[in-house]
């Protein structure tokens, strides 16, 4: 015991300091009601952030990605060409009885 | 004072039944600390008791053992004390429990007596008032309220000797 006789208190004193009322009954409930609602709160903010993560990272892969034309050498050369043939004097000169010899040739 | 055993409180995070012993066994304890800290003001110190014991459930898994559960456990009290506002300063001891007191002049003395000691408590800060309900309720050591204070315990001997002797110059009981 560590109280040491100078240090004791009036003794009505003590006593009155002794003099508190019962725990509450209902101070556990409510505890047990606090940690739940925190527990809850907490897994909304969880999922939230876990959805908001997911949505932001799907983007990029949700998007239509544009679409990529790739061209050899020989198939630009061709298109050239054509291009070429379509604007020179040589096509417009071309009747409608060349077509046809060229598509009815047997 | 005896601690409750590691087992159920080691289980006392995931297992509500465990947690409920742990809150029976400590509850009496830091219901008297933190009603005396919290100057008789009932409201005040429900909610001190409920914030400790909330604290507690989401900090067991950091209580490493270093010191006994029941010092944790009034650290808690007594930061929650310290931090907490208290609302409504007026004490309402004697709306509580007043059952006792017989005929009307009994009824006076005593009556007078405790606004005495109340008007005393009230010129106590609430880490005086804690320390002071610490030593006389729960008969802790030096030792262990320096640890939950964290103060030196030479200095909190003068300070609570320095207290009661206030007390005893002011009380007139």
């Amino acid at each position: 015991m560590e109280h040491e006789l100078n240090e004791s208190l009036p003794p009505v004193f003590a006593k009155e300091l002794c003099n508190i009322p019962e725990v509450p009954d209902h101070i556990f409930g409510n505890v047990q009601r606090t940690l739940h609602r925190r527990t809850m709160v907490s897994r909304a903010v969880w999922l939230a952030a876990a959805t908001l993560v997911v949505s932001v990272s799907m983007i990029p892969v949700m998007q239509p990605k544009p679409l990529e034309v790739s061209s050899s050498p020989e198939v630009i050369d061709e298109l050239s060409s054509v291009s070429t043939f379509y604007n020179s004097e040589e096509h417009s000169s071309i009747t409608d009885a060349d077509v046809e010899s060229v598509i009815y040739q047997p | 004072m005896t601690e409750l055993d590691d087992i159920t409180i080691a289980r006392a995070k995931k297992d509500n039944k465990a947690f409920k012993k742990v809150y029976d066994y400590y509850a009496p304890y830091v219901w008297k600390i933190a009603f005396r800290t919290m100057h008789g003001n009932h409201d005040a110190a429900q909610e001190a008791m409920q914030e400790t014991f909330i604290r507690v459930h989401n900090s067991l898994l950091k209580f490493s053992g270093q010191s006994a559960f029941s010092t944790w456990i009034y650290r808690i009290v007594f930061n929650v004390c310290l931090t907490m506002q208290t609302k409504q300063k007026k004490s309402l001891i004697h709306e509580e429990y007043n059952d006792e007191i017989g005929n009307a002049k009994n009824q006076n003395d005593a009556m007078d007596m405790r606004e005495d000691v109340e008007r005393i408590l009230a010129s106590l800060d609430k880490e005086e008032r804690f320390l002071l309900a610490g030593r006389e309720l729960l008969d802790l050591s030096y030792a262990e309220l320096a640890h939950i204070t964290q103060k030196n315990e030479g200095s909190l001997r003068t300070q609570l000797s320095r207290i009661k002797e206030d007390i005893r110059r002011n009380f007139k009981g």
